[in-house]
């Protein structure tokens, strides 16, 4: 196909993208938000590769949407209000996944800075975060496995891993942000 | 060159220990001056106010003045600092803000206002420079710790900071990968200031050493080999590959010490996780005589302890008292409390942890969190101990001391499986050593 959703500047992407989910607000019609939805798909479809991705999110989307439907339905009391409620969801995730699916960070990262005048030093955070995150599932699997090996019970809600996870990320914005410096990226 | 007058440092305001007092430190300009002595006597401290990191970024800095080719570094705002001093840090995970080495140099690079028409050029050359054209564009979650650090490397040869301060920086890496680096920092002629305890690497190479503890160096005694006379076979492998790793056949002896060799990113942690049953494989694993996938996790966990390569994760208690004290206690259910207690002060004198009873394990320098966490699973009762990297930031004397300390336990009977860097060690404390990593799939 084209994959012409790539090579649309990030931050125009994200203005409209953003500008559109807030016009949505403003309306009350289920059929717009399908109608949204739709057209978030066909762009998916014909402008980049990654529908395949956004099927797999639809499934726990759908998840969400029929929640909402079903307790819309019960507080509104119409199916409408429901179904009203639940497409809504539906409409944002559409649009979330046209950009989300299409941009790459660092490209989003440069485009803030030149387009959109965002400080360097935000920018960059923001990355860093993101970057972390990986790091921060492993370092939670770690910590379980290495609390296990130690012979303590875990169960799902166990807290003591957390601890572990939550001084470590400490840490390591430490260094991050120290390794960064001396790369030469002033300190706030 | 580099020149620190008087440094006094401490962590905090009130506290009474001064980690550095009255320091002087002078690099002549295109020297490579290494730095030694033991773990935790504030060598990786007086690196990073070298590099202005401290105080800006925590403690307080009683006097001192740090010059670089005549200019304040403690003045100097980081972006302009880079032009003067760089560094290279012990945790490479915690160095990078992009996701993979091309995007991290291009940040770099456009952050000192490098032409942007130059950059491919460049970092193209430096890649080619430390032959690590192949990482280029791989995610750094997929890279391992050596290939991490050469990547880090790369940084800070395209930042062309005038002097270079390496902290531990190839402790990951194997020998072979890091005497090739050293050889092109020497070739790049800057100012280098590393810290390292494994000195053989910068035989040759280094101008200046400075003993930084002036304690006299630790002379690597004649190591006589553990003695196993049990024929017990505790693990066994057959056609063994988990996350596209080709592993030899292996048998483990009960109280045999068996060495795992091979360079950076060959597997060898990989090996570990797979043993404790944190990854699929194919092909065989008995484990004292089942196979390891019908062993429990528990009663896995029960016969088997492994020291991880990031020792602070390993840690639940707040005081490195506690930390064993838990372990004691675990293992030691029908003693009585008095009995814990001493037994527990036992093991932290052992490791010379004495006088660290009452501080929290995060609070210990790199070398000394490792020692912890390999009493901490001393202090059980496994019969089978994996470890990953024991040596890593450690200096000889400790390194010695935790390593004989298992062999006394290895002749009790312990089955120990180590993976390391230092062919020095292995040979001496090993009774078998595996190479992996030479049959990729």
């Amino acid at each position: 196909m084209f994959n012409y959703l790539y090579k649309i500047n990030p931050f125009y992407k994200f203005v409209t993208v953003i500008t559109l989910a807030i016009l949505l607000t403003f309306t009350s019609s289920a059929m717009l938000n399908i109608g949204a939805f739709v057209i978030c798909m066909l762009l998916l479809i014909t402008g980049s590769d990654k529908i395949v991705s956004a099927l797999k999110l639809c499934v726990p989307m759908l998840l969400i949407a029929t929640g909402l439907f079903i307790s819309g339905a019960n507080i509104g009391g119409s199916q409408q209000d429901g179904l009203f409620l639940a497409t809504r969801v539906v409409a944002f995730m559409g649009f979330g996944m046209v950009f989300s699916l299409t941009t790459d960070p660092y490209a989003f990262m440069k485009s803030l800075q030149k387009d959109a005048k965002l400080p360097r030093k935000f920018a960059y955070g923001v990355l860093c975060a993101f970057n972390l995150v990986p790091y921060i599932k492993e370092e939670y699997n770690n910590a379980r496995l290495a609390l296990a090996v130690r012979g303590v019970k875990l169960s799902i809600f166990s807290v003591k891993p957390l601890f572990s996870v939550l001084v470590n990320s400490v840490r390591w914005s430490e260094m991050l942000s120290m390794a960064m410096q001396s790369k030469g990226f002033d300190a706030e | 060159m580099l020149v620190a007058k008087n440094i006094t440092y401490k962590y905090h305001e009130s506290s009474k220990r001064t980690i550095l007092e009255d320091v002087d430190i002078v690099c002549e300009a295109g020297s490579i001056t290494l730095l030694t002595g033991k773990s935790g006597c504030g060598k990786s401290t007086l690196a990073y106010i070298l590099a202005g990191l401290y105080p800006e970024n925590g403690g307080v800095l009683l006097s001192g003045e740090v010059y670089i080719d005549g200019a304040n570094i403690q003045s100097l705002a980081p972006s302009k600092r880079v032009a003067y001093v760089s560094m290279m840090f012990q945790n490479c995970d915690l160095q990078f803000c992009m996701s993979n080495l091309y995007q991290e140099l291009m940040l770099c690079l456009e952050n000192i206002g490098a032409s942007p028409e130059s950059l491919p050029t460049e970092i193209e050359n430096a890649v080619a420079l430390l032959g690590i054209e192949h990482l280029l564009h791989r995610n750094f979650n997929t890279l391992s710790g050596g290939e991490k650090q050469k990547c880090a490397l790369c940084c800070i040869l395209l930042l062309k900071s005038k002097c270079i301060l390496l902290d531990e920086a190839f402790a990951n890496v194997d020998d072979q990968s890091a005497k090739e680096i050293i050889q092109l920092i020497r070739k790049t002629g800057l100012t280098v200031l590393a810290i390292d305890h494994n000195i053989q690497l910068w035989e040759g190479v280094y101008d200046t050493r400075i003993n930084f503890d002036n304690t006299p160096d630790f002379v690597i005694p004649n190591v006589q080999k553990a003695k196993h006379d049990h024929n017990d076979v505790v693990i066994k492998t057959e056609n063994l590959s988990a996350n596209g790793i080709v592993f030899p056949d292996m048998t483990f002896k009960k109280g045999s010490i068996t060495a795992i060799l091979g360079a950076s990113g060959c597997g060898k942690t990989t090996f570990f996780k797979t043993l404790i049953r944190q990854y699929k494989y194919k092909g065989n694993i008995h484990f004292l005589g089942r196979e390891l996938t019908k062993v429990k996790k528990n009663d896995l966990f029960a016969q088997c302890g492994i020291v991880f390569q990031n020792p602070a994760n390993q840690f639940l208690s707040l005081t490195v008292f506690d930390e064993i004290l838990f372990s004691v206690k675990k293992w030691n259910k029908e003693k009585d409390e008095h009995w814990h207690d001493e037994k527990t002060t036992e093991w932290l004198d052992a490791f010379g942890f004495g006088g660290y009873k009452k501080y929290s394990p995060y609070m210990l320098s790199q070398g000394q969190q490792r020692r912890l966490a390999v009493l901490s699973m001393l202090a059980g009762g496994q019969g089978i101990l994996l470890l990953d990297e024991p040596t890593y930031g450690q200096d000889y004397e400790n390194i010695y001391n935790i390593m004989s300390l298992l062999k006394e336990k290895a002749e009790k009977g312990l089955t120990i499986l180590f993976s390391t860097h230092n062919e020095r060690v292995a040979m001496d404390f090993s009774d078998a050593i595996i190479r992996i990593g030479e049959q990729h799939v």
